[in-house]
């Protein structure tokens, strides 16, 4: 009878082992998925406007989604329940596995707040999803029962999507002012606001707020969905922040960001392109918008310099090789015409540009940071 | 158990699950607002999953629990508890490429969620506008 004990013992000693060193799986982050949960702000005209956070890559996680005094203003929080929430949910997560493909995430989701207090019983359930690419799965829905002159808002939904990951690529010497440092002073919140104009004038807005090392950090936001004629698109964002000091003690900041557009007649990995600009650490109350132009806004022009684009701006000193450092105020270009150039892409019977297909849909991205103390 | 970590947030965790830590390292991590932020939410993380285990709902791979043992005959149990740990001591000893990575303890899985102090919502103003153009990153053409 030992025997047997102890060859059971070897049998799993063994499966253990071979467990350990099998292909990565849930505990190795190899693909470069997220999982975002959102809490998008549905407007009476059409605009929505969505705070999202992203889940860990492997493991537990736990983040209270929610927003205050009205469903307009929704906001996000960790493991912390927040004092002042008066509508949202706590979602607790699980990453079961992930591939290339998708990923496998257990949510456990309630209502804990609702018309401007803390209720007990509310909707919940615990899901097992596999998320895909471009997957937007809706949870629960929090109607506005009161609109009001400065909320208007339909309703504040929880949703859970799929999002790329920032693909940290060193920052090219090119875009690098001579002389500076690498590293940052203090930890830095940075928020961003993705900013989507529809044809009509409605916004889509999507905001995050991610923690910057003294090195840097990266963001990334879900897809955006971009109807057009010619079928449905995904516009996704992601980007990472590299921080340098000058020779003079002042701290700038390497924002470099890539756009993936996937969708109907696109190649199946997408069509993919970036830019990069240099501006100084603004302050707290600063709000720099880097409008894209090209492809999304319209057509690009020719010119610039640096890796995969530059920022046609004004002022600020001149980055070693030729890279565009902004460091001033910029005048807005004039508007361009979707037919000035841009990234063509092949479809169907006849390449397209990136800018005609997106039929006059425009993205921009508001950047403010602040100082962790 | 917390040595070795490479994450100084780590031994918060080790803590947390109720591990020894060293005293030094443990209140350098506390030092940190991000350590002290980090201990509360790896604490509440805990604390949800400890009461989703007990209303029934959780995870397909919950938090381990500590179990208790029943009473049993001892001598069965010791003589099992042996075997089984001389086997694996066996199994482990003669398996040849078991490495020290395997060991590492888990990644910290806590979301270290940024919260500023303005709300998000609306949009703030912006006060200077860059403009940026794209460029492919392949051979699908460029801007």
């Amino acid at each position: 009878m030992w025997s047997s004990v102890l060859v059971a013992a070897l049998i799993l000693q063994t499966a253990a082992v071979e467990l350990r060193q099998a292909p990565p799986a849930a505990a190795a982050p190899t693909a470069d998925w997220l999982v975002v949960v959102a809490t998008p702000v549905y407007q009476p005209d059409g605009g929505v406007t969505t705070e999202t956070t992203s889940l860990p890559m492997a493991g537990a996680g736990l983040v209270h989604m929610f927003a205050r005094r009205s469903v307009c203003a929704p906001a996000t929080t960790g493991a912390a329940e927040p004092a002042d929430a008066g509508f949202g949910w706590r979602v607790a997560s699980q990453i079961i596995s992930r591939s290339e493909r998708d990923v496998v995430v257990s949510l456990d989701w309630r209502r804990l707040w609702d018309g401007g207090r803390k209720v007990s019983g509310g909707p919940g359930g615990t899901v097992q999803l596999t998320l895909h690419p471009g997957d937007r799965i809706p949870l629960d829905l929090i109607t506005n029962a009161s609109p009001r002159a400065d909320c208007r808002a339909v309703a504040l939904g929880l949703e859970v999507r799929l999002g790329r990951a920032a693909v940290v690529s060193p920052t090219p010497a090119s875009m690098i002012p001579i002389g500076a440092t690498p590293g940052g002073a203090k930890k830095l919140d940075a928020e961003f606001w993705l900013i989507h104009t529809l044809p009509s004038g409605a916004e889509q807005v999507m905001h995050q707020a991610v923690r910057v090392p003294l090195a840097g950090g990266t963001f990334g936001f879900a897809p955006m969905s971009v109807e057009t004629t010619r079928g449905s698109v995904n516009v996704q964002l992601t980007g990472s922040l590299d921080r340098y000091r000058a020779p003079s003690g002042g701290e700038f900041l390497v924002m470099s960001m890539t756009r993936l557009v996937t969708g109907d007649g696109l190649p199946p990995a997408g069509v993919s392109s970036s830019t990069g600009s240099v501006i100084p650490l603004p302050l707290p109350t600063e709000v720099p918008i880097f409008e894209i132009t090209g492809p999304v806004g319209g057509g690009a022009r020719g010119g610039g310099g640096g890796r995969g684009g530059a920022a046609r701006v004004s002022g600020g000193a001149v980055a070693a090789g030729g890279g565009a450092v902004a460091g001033g105020v910029v005048a807005r270009a004039p508007q361009q015409t979707p037919a000035a150039g841009g990234q063509v892409v092949a479809r169907g019977g006849g390449a397209v540009p990136v800018a005609v297909l997106l039929e006059g849909h425009q993205f921009a991205l508001k950047l403010r940071v602040t100082q962790v103390n | 158990m917390e040595s070795g970590f490479e994450n100084p947030l780590e031994v918060i965790d080790a803590f947390v699950d109720g591990e020894r830590v060293d005293v030094v390292r443990f209140k350098a991590a506390l030092a940190e607002s991000e350590g002290r932020d980090y201990l509360v939410d790896a604490w509440m993380l805990r604390e949800a999953a400890r009461s989703d285990a007990a209303s029934g709902m959780g995870f397909a791979a919950p938090l381990p629990v500590a179990r208790r043992v029943h009473s049993r005959p001892w001598i069965l149990v010791t003589a099992v508890a042996s075997a089984i740990i001389a086997g694996f001591a066996v199994g482990r000893g003669t398996y040849p490429i078991a490495t020290s990575a395997s060991a590492n303890p888990p990644v910290p899985t806590v979301v270290v969620v940024a919260t500023p102090a303005v709300a998000a919502f609306p949009v703030p103003a912006a006060t200077r506008v860059i403009q940026l153009e794209f460029r492919s990153d392949g051979s699908s053409g460029g801007d």
